[in-house]
């Protein structure tokens, strides 16, 4: 289960103040497909980065299964994000110069997985993603974005995460591909039983989700889908 | 897939930047490296020199150095004198005489005296059916004052030297075949030098005349010159005797118990002798300058040392810098994905040690190629100037013959300038240097590296989350 609390988030540039998180409260239970949507510079990315332990909050508290990760110290930071955080990014951002399988053995090496099992594991993942085995053996600038961009969900799903973050997964995908990658997080949300938070700007897949918020101004609404239309 | 094959991996990732940072890294690498075998090889030529310094001191009439002779002959006592002073060791003493052909042309030896000053005044000349291993040759009759065309018939004189087994320099004769004179020696025989031997057709137990009598051939040997080869010693007290001398000695060499001592023992025994009587010298004086110079050699090969290490270290560093901020962003996602710092500043450390190893082979092989010429051409530059002004105090040639025994003792410390001294720098690259050169590599690794890794600690992994 994630619960945020008065979550506030301030960037200050020399006499600027920006908070594009100002008050936000949510929850989203373990299991269930969250997605947000707002306006380009809403502040959706910032909020991710904050779940994910990818930047400190102002103020406020993200509870992750009775932790508080806004608490936690730098090592147990980087723990967190090791094993509770999968991420997806708009830019697949795979390490350039590993193939897809070294990718996604990637995180199991942070972890300390064996590797015998990091290659059992990733080689599964792959498939369970769809990525053909001929292709597992790329480097990511020899797959297609959507190719990419599953690689990047096995990588994501490599630790067993009890949270998926994905910032506009589907954003640099056209739509029939952006279709496919979405139910695949979808599938995977129930066969894994993992929560997960997308940030999206396509409203037909908002509106697949078990949730959807709204960040405006700062603050997160909650949309509730049969007010939609 | 673990740090240090992505670590490895990654040096290889641009292949033609990393060509280029190997090759600078390997001038930098091999010029430190060369810098630090030269230093070596001095340094050992330095302790070499100091061990030539030996730990004689020589003793001579006063006011007799140089080719003006003169002075008081020493005695007997000064030995006494000279043994009782503290630190020395030993005392040896030699006498002078010349031996001229009976066969050679008669004014000879009334022209000799003209050619050298006053100094031959001092030295006895005897008769000897020997023949000069020494080819007169212009010099020597210019200075001996014969003119060229009435000496058919000149032949070197030979040295001859009243000895107890050790050489006017105090060196032990090299004996090649037969035995060394000793102390005890009585009789009327001798030990010659290799090259007057072969003139003369003589081996162990031949005979030649000298001063009228018959010496017996005991020994014969080899001191490593042309001039010293071409002489011939007999017992002191024999030489005593015959130049009619007895109790006097032209030269004495005392050992002092350490090199350290010298100079101590030198100005005690100058105070035990008086200044009016003896002039103590060292070869100290001459082997300083070049140690002095061999010195400079070793503080520019130190610098440069430093400074080729320096720039090595400059040049990782700024390539490092170069790589974080072109993989900024990668860093990032290995952090956003669990990395820790520790784990990805050792994948990067692990890549700046690939290339500085790579660029220590090549330049190890650079260190081979250039080590012994740069050694030399350092060490040649800067003894120059000191060498040649020293050889200018001695005089080359047959010349030397002419004057005194003392003035053969100032014409070889004169000959061994500091670049005969100095000799072969030999660089060779040993063990040491490959296991320093590995040292210095890892150092500028971790030093070149300091700074990108903390960059790296400090990239905030919300970097992912930006556009490009
Ligand atoms: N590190 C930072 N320093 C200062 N300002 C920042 C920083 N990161 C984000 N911002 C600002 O915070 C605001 C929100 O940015 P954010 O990237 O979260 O928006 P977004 O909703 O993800 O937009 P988009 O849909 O275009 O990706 C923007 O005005 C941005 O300029
Ligand atoms: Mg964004």
């Amino acid at each position: 289960m994630l619960q945020v609390d008065h979550l506030v988030k301030e960037f200050r540039q020399g006499d600027n103040k920006i908070t594009p998180v100002k008050d936000v409260n949510f929850q989203v239970e373990t299991g269930e497909f969250a997605a947000i949507i707002g306006k380009s510079g809403s502040g959706k990315s910032t909020l991710l980065a904050l779940l994910g332990a990818l930047d400190q909050p102002t103020k406020g508290s993200i509870f992750v299964d009775e932790v508080d990760i806004a608490k936690l110290s730098a090592k147990k930071l980087t723990a967190y994000r090791c094993a509770d955080i999968g991420f997806v990014f708009q830019q697949y951002n795979l390490v350039p110069n590993l193939t897809a399988i070294e990718n996604v053995m990637l995180p199991m090496e942070f972890a300390g997985v064996p590797k015998a099992k990091r290659l059992n594991r990733a080689k599964s993942l792959l498939d369970q993603v769809g990525l053909e085995d001929g292709k597992q053996l790329r480097r990511p600038t020899r797959l297609s974005g959507g190719e990419q961009q599953r690689v990047a969900i096995a990588r994501a799903l490599a630790n067993k995460p009890k949270l998926i973050l994905a910032d506009e997964p589907t954003g640099n995908l056209d739509s029939q591909t952006g279709e496919h990658i979405f139910g695949l997080l979808h599938s995977l949300t129930r066969s894994e039983k993992v929560t997960i938070v997308a940030v999206t700007h396509d409203l037909s897949i908002a509106g697949k989700t078990d949730k959807t918020f709204k960040l405006v101004d700062g603050i997160l609404h909650e949309e509730k889908p049969q007010k939609k239309s | 897939m673990s740090v240090v094959t992505r670590g490895v991996k990654n040096a290889f990732r641009n292949w033609l930047r990393s060509l280029a940072v190997v090759l600078i890294l390997s001038i930098g690498i091999g010029l430190s490296m060369s810098m630090l075998v030269a230093n070596e090889a001095v340094n050992a030529k330095i302790t070499d020199l100091k061990a030539s310094i030996g730990t004689t001191l020589t003793i001579s009439p006063a006011g007799s150095q140089g080719f003006e002779g003169g002075g008081e002959p020493l005695t007997t006592d000064e030995m006494t004198t000279i043994s009782n002073v503290e630190h020395v060791v030993s005392v040896s003493a030699t006498s002078s005489f010349r031996l001229q052909n009976e066969d050679s042309s008669s004014d000879t030896s009334s022209a000799m005296p003209g050619g050298m000053g006053g100094s031959s005044s001092s030295t006895s000349t005897g008769t000897t059916n020997l023949v000069s291993s020494v080819d007169a040759g212009t010099l020597g009759r210019r200075n001996n004052g014969v003119s060229d065309d009435s000496t058919a018939t000149f032949t070197m004189p030979i040295t001859g030297t009243g000895s107890t087994g050790t050489d006017s320099s105090g060196e032990e004769y090299n004996i090649t075949s037969g035995r060394n004179l000793t102390s005890s020696d009585t009789d009327y025989v001798a030990v010659i030098g290799t090259d007057l031997a072969i003139k003369n057709s003589l081996s162990v137990g031949s005979t030649f005349t000298a001063y009228d009598q018959t010496f017996t051939v005991v020994g014969i040997f080899d001191q490593g010159t042309t001039f010293d080869n071409a002489g011939v010693a007999v017992p002191l007290s024999v030489a005593q005797t015959l130049t009619e001398t007895t109790g006097e000695v032209s030269a004495i060499i005392a050992t002092v118990d350490s090199a350290d001592n010298v100079e101590s023992t030198q100005e005690a025994v100058q105070t035990a002798l008086g200044e009016d009587v003896a002039d103590v010298t060292s070869s100290e004086s001459t082997v300083a300058t070049a140690i002095e110079s061999l010195q400079g050699v070793q503080q520019i090969s130190i610098i440069a040392f430093v400074g080729a290490l320096v720039a090595a270290a400059v040049i990782i560093f700024l390539i490092m810098m170069m790589i974080v901020r072109e993989r900024r962003r990668e860093i990032g996602v290995l952090k956003a994905i669990g990395g820790s710092n520790v784990t990805i500043m050792s994948q990067f450390i692990v890549e700046s040690l690939v290339l500085v190893f790579m660029g220590a082979i090549v330049g190890l092989g650079v260190t081979m190629v250039s080590s012994n010429s740069i050694a030399s051409a350092l060490v040649s530059s800067s003894t120059s100037s000191s060498s040649s002004a020293t050889s200018e105090s001695g005089q080359p040639g047959g010349g030397m013959q002419g004057g005194g025994a003392i003035d053969i003792e100032g014409g070889q410390g004169g000959m061994q300038g500091s670049t005969q001294l100095i000799g072969q720098v030999a660089a060779n690259v040993g063990w040491k240097t490959i296991v320093y050169g590995a040292l210095a590599a890892i150092a500028i690794a971790v030093v070149g590296s300091a700074i990108p890794a903390w960059i790296i600690s400090r990239v905030r992994p919300a970097v992912v989350l930006r556009g490009e």
